[in-house]
């Protein structure tokens, strides 16, 4: 992984996390069509903001860490790491947008955007040092 | 983010500036319901300075179009970025918005809809 950092767990680091992707992408990961670019901070942000809210409750006292890097010239892969374990939404059907919509369900759209934006996504535990990553990964080229 | 709100040639604008993130989705839920509770119903979403959106601001949006779906009442969008509407075709609700690619077009809309009420 090319670029690391470690936002703390409020609303306020979203944009700093966005920040931090459009550098990656601006200095790793050209030419890069404008349209993947900006799905792939959408799909991060997404992640990210249910950790931070859902997941930690908005501790600032909390982290979770960033990791973007290329695989090979055709993929970015890009790695939510946290201490807590990560909803593995991946295990469930994808639910129906039309009914989160209309009861209002927070984090509902945002997990199927994330799963439709990006091309593989694999959620993981690290036993050894009680870390959990999701590691998502977009074709660019 | 910053929601500014305006009167129009008879027509309430409501402008979104910078980027609807989690943080700011609420913000932009309350302009709408302070919208609503002041009696508008119908508004223009000028969306010419948005720069991001998420699916909380997104869901705001969707949830406003669909209670308002058959009401006599109309939330139509301006000027709406290529990246959000790839945003609303990824989860397949373009179709429920009325998208139109300026203020004007958007008064022309709603001038022809709302004077047949």
């Amino acid at each position: 992984m090319e670029k690391r950092k470690k936002f703390s767990c409020q609303k306020s680091s979203l944009r700093q996390i966005r920040e931090f992707l459009a550098d990656f992408i601006r200095q790793e990961a050209q030419p890069m069509d404008e349209q993947i670019a900006h799905q792939i901070l959408v799909a991060v942000d997404e992640v990210c903001a249910n950790l931070i809210i859902h997941a930690h409750g908005e501790n600032p006292l909390a982290f979770i860490e960033i990791a973007a890097g290329m695989e090979g010239e055709e993929w970015v892969v890009v790695e939510v790491g946290d201490r807590q374990l990560i909803y593995n939404f991946m295990d469930y059907p994808e639910p129906d947008v039309l009914e989160i919509i209309k009861a209002r369900r927070k984090g509902g759209l945002g997990l199927i955007l994330v799963r439709r934006i990006m091309d593989r996504i694999q959620i993981e535990s690290e036993s050894t040092s009680s870390r959990h990553v999701c590691r998502m990964y977009k074709k660019v080229a | 983010m910053e929601v500014r709100t305006s009167e129009e040639d008879g027509f309430f604008v409501m402008e979104l500036i910078g980027e609807v993130d989690a943080r700011y989705a609420l913000l932009f839920d309350e302009a709408l319901m302070k919208a609503e509770a002041e009696g508008r119903r119908v508004i223009i979403l000028d969306c010419t300075k948005l720069t991001f959106i998420s699916s909380t601001g997104i869901g705001v949006l969707a949830a406003k179009v669909q209670e308002w779906e058959g009401q006599q009442a109309f939330l139509v969008l301006a000027n709406v970025s290529e990246k959000f509407q790839q945003l609303l075709q990824i989860l397949g609700i373009k179709e429920l918005f009325t998208i139109l690619p300026s203020r004007e077009a958007a008064k022309v809309w709603l001038y022809g809809k709302t004077k047949k009420i």
